[in-house]
């Protein structure tokens, strides 16, 4: 059976490093998933964003999130790369979070690029939930992803992998 | 290149059994996900809520959020310092016939030396009657990595035959 589930790159952060940028992306596959799980003692909020464009006038999202209590939903229409704290006190913890970033048919280049996204804050209390689907506002391929951190390093072990889905 | 999404171990129940278990898990990946197509016998519609155990850890370290929605209404819920790592409600008795719950666990970085980051998709099917879907974010305390897991239920409630378990392991390279 043909493998269609490969790694194309990882990093580990060894603590100096806000983010990491995985370029080159080879176009060969259907989908592309990000998955960035560790922690950032000295906060700041999580973030990725394609092809080096960090401008707020190119990313679109509507939220979903719950914190336990409280379930809401909201639109942003502007956004400076697919970052799952927007709009929120929420972001990277000492304790550990996942991010996971879908970017489906990311190598077409006839419409707008859409990512469904989502962030697992855990923490012994007060865990947070924030499911996103967002939309780069650009009909370029997608050959490079920066992840991390908004402003602060992110902490020694943390790993960000992405992954190439094949259709065959 | 290599192929990184690997099948550990699977167990479909040939006859209703209280527990599931995947133990001697391997420290040799990056992930863990824990696919699973379930019923309950429990009396009733969502009539239990099966859990996991990690590593044997019954004390106070699992910790979730979750929000849930019936196509009707949607709210959200807390469990800190549980005991387990709580599943939520399942397909029994009362739900549609031959419905079975589905369900996605992500386990990340399940051998780093600190507490683990877990999500949860969940779907419990019921048909025309209505659905129920679940989103978790969960914790685990415990700083070993990940190398049991056991899908249980309380009281004298079993997962019906034809349940089947699946655990992948998730390679970076």
């Amino acid at each position: 059976m043909p493998a269609t589930y490969e790694p194309i790159a990882t990093f580990t952060f060894t603590g100096a490093e806000v983010n990491t940028t995985f370029s080159s992306i080879p176009q060969t596959y259907t989908d592309l998933r990000l998955v960035v799980s560790g922690s950032a003692a000295g906060g700041g909020n999580s973030q990725a964003y394609v092809n080096g464009v960090a401008t707020s006038t190119s990313y679109t999202a509507q939220k979903l999130w719950g914190n336990g209590s409280t379930a809401s939903s909201t639109y942003f229409t502007t956004m400076s790369g697919f970052v799952p704290s927007n709009g929120s006190a929420r972001g990277w913890t000492s304790t550990p979070n996942t991010i996971v970033w879908e970017f489906p048919n990311y190598t077409q280049t006839t419409n707008f690029k859409p990512c469904l996204f989502y962030a697992i804050e855990s923490a012994a209390t007060g865990s947070y939930i924030l499911l996103y689907y967002g939309l780069y506002e650009s009909n370029s391929a997608i050959t490079s992803i920066t992840c991390g951190n908004l402003s602060n390093t992110m902490d020694a072990g943390t790993i960000a992998t992405l992954y190439g889905i094949k259709a065959a | 290149m290599a192929n990184t999404y690997q099948l550990i171990g699977s167990t479909t129940l040939s006859a209703s059994a209280l527990t599931v278990t995947f133990s001697s898990i391997p420290a040799t990946y990056t992930d863990l996900v824990l696919r699973a197509s379930y019923r309950i016998d429990a009396a009733g519609a969502y009539g239990s809520n099966p859990y996991l155990i990690l590593n044997s850890d019954t004390g106070t370290n699992y910790s979730s959020v979750f929000l849930q929605g019936n196509g009707t209404s949607a709210s959200a819920s807390t469990s800190d310092g549980s005991t387990l790592l709580q599943m939520q409600s399942a397909d029994s008795a009362g739900n549609t016939a031959n419905t079975f719950t589905i369900q996605e666990v992500s386990f990340y970085n399940y051998t780093a030396t600190g507490a683990k980051s877990i999500s949860q998709f969940k779907s419990s099917e019921n048909d025309s009657a209505g659905n129920e879907m679940h989103v978790y974010a969960s914790y685990w305390a415990g700083t070993a990595a990940i190398s049991t897991i056991v899908a249980d239920i309380s009281g004298s409630t079993n997962f019906v035959a034809g349940s089947t378990f699946w655990l992948y392991g998730i390679k970076k390279s």
